[in-house]
C-alpha cells in the first residue's frame, strides 16, 4: 500500500510546490515590478498636482508647472547642456570602450585583468570622490602647465566619457561572448582589410550591444549629479545640478513636471532604440 | 481609405542620431572664465537664488557698466571644496562667492578670502553694522524663529516653550540645521552662543517623547502642511514662503533671543577680477536689488536706506523690540566644535 501511495502524494506535494514556487515568483516580480515602477509612477502623478507644497490627497490637478519650466533659465540651458555632454560622452565612450572590449575579449596579456577591472572602476568609485579628485587633479595639471584647464567644459566632457566606459565595455564584452571568429577569418582571407572585416562582419554582429551602450552611456552621463557638481564651468549648468538647486528655494512640483519629461524623452529613447535593437539581447 | 504608416529605416535613424551627435559635439560650449576684461565670475546657489541676482543685480546695475556676470552654480559645499583646492593657484575660477556668515568666517580663517576693500564700495556706508566683516559681506538676513500651527497648538514664547518635549510627536526638527537647533536648545537650557552643551539634554527629551526628524525643508514643509507637526523652528524668510504656499503657520521670536541667518559674498583671494568683484559687492547693496530681494525672497535687506513696502516688512521683518533681540553666532565657536556638534547629532541624537 505504502508503495502506491508514495508517488501519488509525491504528485500531489509536487503540484503543490510548483503552485508554491509560481505563486513566489509572481509575487517576488510583481514586487520588483512596483519598487521599480513607483518613484517613475509618483512623479510622474505628483507633477500634475495643483498644491505648492506637495502632500496627498491632492487639492487638485494642473498643467502650470510644464509651462513654468520655460520661465527658469537653468533648466532650458542645463537641458540643452546635459543634452550635449550625454552626447559627447557617449561617442567618446564608445570611441574607447569598444576597441577596448574586443581586445579583452580577444588578446591575452600580463595586466589584462587590472585593465578589465581599471575599466569598470569608474562605477565603484562614488561620484562625490570621483569629481573632487579631477578638480585636485585639473588644480595640479593647471599648477604644472601654465594652461588653464580648471573650469572647462572640456574637463567636464573628458569626466563623462570616463563614467560611460564601463557600461560600454561590460555591453560589448557581454555580446562578444560565443562570437565564431571563423567568419571575421572567411572575411579577411577574402581579401578584406581588418577595417572593413570590422565594420562589415564584426560591427553587424556586436551592434546591439553596441547600440545599449550608447544609451546606457547617454543616460549615465546626462543623469549624473555628484561627479558633476564639482565639474561644471562658471556659466554653465547641468539639468541634474538644475534640479537640485531649484529645490534649495523652491519646494512646488516643477521639479517633478520636469522629471516628468525626462522620464519620457529616456523612455522614448529607450523605445526607439527596441525597435531597431532589441536590447533585451544585451541586457 | 489610405493608410499612412510612419517608418523609419536603420540608416536614416542612424543618420539622424549620427547628426544629432554631430551638431552636440560642435555645440556652443562656451568656455567661461573669470577674466580681467570686465568679466565677473559669481559663485552663487542656483534657482532662484542665482535668477534673482541675475534681475535685480546683474542686468540693471552691471550690465551697463560693460560687466559681463557669469554665475558658477552650486550649492555651497562644493564651492568651498572647490575654493579650497584652487587656493594654489595665482589664478582662481571666481571673482565673488555666495555663503552663510558661518561659512564666510571659515573661508576667511582658511585664509582663502581677500580682505574687503570698503574704499570701493560706496553703498558699505548704509550697511546695517552686524553684516559688515573685514572678510565679506552681509548680503541679505533671516532669524530662526518658531512656526506653530494656530489650529493645532497654543502660541509658544520662546525656544524653552518650542523644544519641549510635552508636545510629543507634534514638534518637529529639521536634520540638516543641527546648528542651529543644537543652539536653540542650549539657550532655552541656560546655555549661551559659546556652550551650547546644555540643551543636549532637552533635545534627548523631546525626541524620547516622540519629535519627528525631518531629512529637509522640503519634507518639514510637507509635515507642516499636513498636520503632522504643529511646530518646528526655522528661518523666518521660509516662514513667509511656506505662508503664500499656503500652509497654516504663525511666527514667534523666541523671548531668548533670534539668531541670525545671515548670507553673504566674499572676495576669493586668487579672484581674477578683484575690481570687478568690489563693483558687483558695492551693486548688491543699491537699495532697489536689497528690495527687490525682501519682495520675492522674503529676507530682510541688510542696508539701511532700502525701503520695503509696510506689508512686505510686517511679513518677513522684525519689530523694534524683536530686532533688539537679535543675536549674531560666535563664528569661532561654531567652525571650532562643529565636528562634535555634528558627531553627537548623528550618534547620539539621531542614533
Amino acid at each position: 500500500m505504502a508503495t502506491t501511495a508514495m508517488p501519488v502524494a509525491s504528485a500531489v506535494l509536487g503540484a503543490d510546490r510548483r503552485w508554491l514556487f509560481r505563486a513566489a515568483l509572481y509575487t517576488a516580480a510583481g514586487l520588483g515590478y512596483a519598487v521599480i515602477g513607483a518613484p517613475i509612477l509618483f512623479v510622474s502623478w505628483l507633477s500634475f498636482f495643483s498644491n505648492e507644497i506637495v502632500s496627498f490627497p491632492p487639492q487638485g490637478y494642473t498643467l502650470r508647472w510644464f509651462p513654468h519650466i520655460l520661465d527658469q533659465n537653468n533648466f532650458v540651458s542645463g537641458f540643452a547642456t546635459s543634452f550635449q555632454v550625454g552626447v559627447v560622452a557617449m561617442l567618446g565612450g564608445l570611441l574607447l570602450g569598444v576597441p577596448a572590449s574586443l581586445v579583452l575579449a580577444r588578446r591575452r596579456f600580463l595586466g589584462r585583468e587590472a585593465l578589465n577591472t581599471l575599466l569598470i572602476l569608474p562605477l565603484v568609485v562614488p561620484g562625490v570622490v570621483a569629481g573632487t579628485s579631477i578638480y585636485v587633479f585639473q588644480v595640479e595639471a593647471e599648477l604644472l602647465t601654465g594652461l588653464p584647464l580648471l573650469g572647462s567644459v572640456a574637463g567636464l566632457v573628458l569626466a563623462h566619457v570616463m563614467i560611460t566606459i564601463p557600461w560600454t565595455v561590460r555591453l560589448v564584452a557581454a555580446s562578444l561572448a560565443g562570437f565564431d571568429r571563423s567568419i571575421e577569418e572567411a572575411a579577411l582571407n577574402l581579401g578584406a582589410t581588418p577595417l572593413k572585416t570590422f565594420l562589415k562582419v564584426t560591427l553587424p554582429v556586436i551592434r546591439p550591444g553596441v547600440v545599449a551602450a550608447a544609451l546606457f552611456g547617454f543616460i549615465v552621463s546626462f543623469g549624473n549629479l555628484e561627479m558633476t557638481l564639482f565639474l561644471v564651468a562658471p556659466g554653465v549648468t547641468t539639468l541634474p545640478i538644475a534640479i537640485l538647486q531649484y529645490l534649495q528655494w523652491r519646494i512646488d512640483p516643477t521639479i517633478a513636471a520636469v522629471s516628468f519629461l525626462q522620464i519620457l524623452l529616456i523612455g522614448a529613447g529607450m523605445l526607439l532604440t527596441d525597435r531597431y535593437v532589441k536590447l533585451t539581447r544585451v541586457l | 481609405m489610405s493608410k499612412t504608416t510612419f517608418r523609419i529605416s536603420r540608416r536614416r535613424l542612424v543618420q539622424v542620431t549620427g547628426a544629432a551627435a554631430g551638431m552636440a559635439a560642435l555645440g556652443p560650449f562656451g568656455r567661461a572664465r573669470a577674466q580681467a576684461a570686465g568679466k565677473v565670475v559669481v559663485g552663487t546657489w542656483g534657482g532662484d537664488y542665482s535668477k534673482l541676482l541675475s534681475k535685480n543685480i546683474d542686468t540693471p546695475l552691471l550690465a551697463p557698466k560693460n560687466y559681463e556676470v557669469v554665475h558658477d552654480i552650486g550649492g555651497d559645499p562644493e564651492r568651498r571644496a572647490k575654493m579650497r583646492a584652487e587656493a594654489r593657484l595665482p589664478r582662481g575660477t571666481s571673482d565673488v562667492q555666495g555663503l552663510s556668515a558661518a561659512q564666510m568666517f571659515e573661508m576667511s580663517a582658511a585664509e582663502l578670502t581677500l580682505p574687503v576693500d570698503y574704499a570701493k564700495i560706496p553703498n558699505a556706508k548704509n550697511l546695517v553694522p552686524q553684516m559688515k566683516y573685514p572678510y565679506g559681506i552681509g548680503h541679505i538676513y533671516s532669524g530662526k524663529v518658531i512656526l506653530y500651527n494656530p489650529k493645532l497648538v497654543s502660541a509658544p514664547t520662546s525656544f524653552a516653550d518650542c523644544l519641549d518635549p510635552k508636545h510629543g510627536a507634534k514638534l518637529g526638527i529639521i536634520d540638516i540645521q543641527y546648528q542651529f537647533t543644537m543652539m536653540a536648545a542650549g539657550i532655552a537650557s541656560g546655555g549661551s552662543m559659546t556652550n551650547y552643551d546644555p540643551g543636549k539634554e532637552r533635545l534627548l527629551a523631546c525626541k524620547k517623547a516622540g519629535a519627528k526628524i525631518y531629512p529637509t525643508n522640503e519634507a518639514l514643509a510637507a509635515a507642516l502642511k499636513n498636520e503632522e507637526i504643529a511646530l518646528c523652528i526655522m528661518w523666518k524668510a521660509r516662514a513667509v514662503q511656506w505662508q503664500k504656499a499656503g500652509i497654516n503657520v504663525e511666527t514667534v521670536a523666541p523671548k531668548e533671543g533670534v539668531p541670525l541667518y545671515i548670507s553673504g559674498f566674499v572676495i576669493p583671494k586668487n579672484a581674477p577680477n578683484k575690481d570687478g568683484a568690489h563693483a558687483w559687492l558695492n551693486a548688491m547693496l543699491e537699495p532697489s536689488a536689497q528690495e527687490a530681494f525682501a519682495e520675492d525672497m522674503g529676507y530682510n535687506p541688510t542696508v539701511t536706506n532700502a525701503k520695503v513696502p509696510a506689508e512686505t516688512q510686517k511679513r518677513i521683518g522684525f519689530n523694534a523690540d524683536e530686532q533688539k533681540r537679535l543675536v549674531d553666532l560666535d563664528y569661532g565657536y561654531l567652525a571650532q566644535n562643529d565636528a562634535a556638534l555634528k558627531e553627537w547629532w548623528d550618534k547620539v541624537f539621531k542614533g
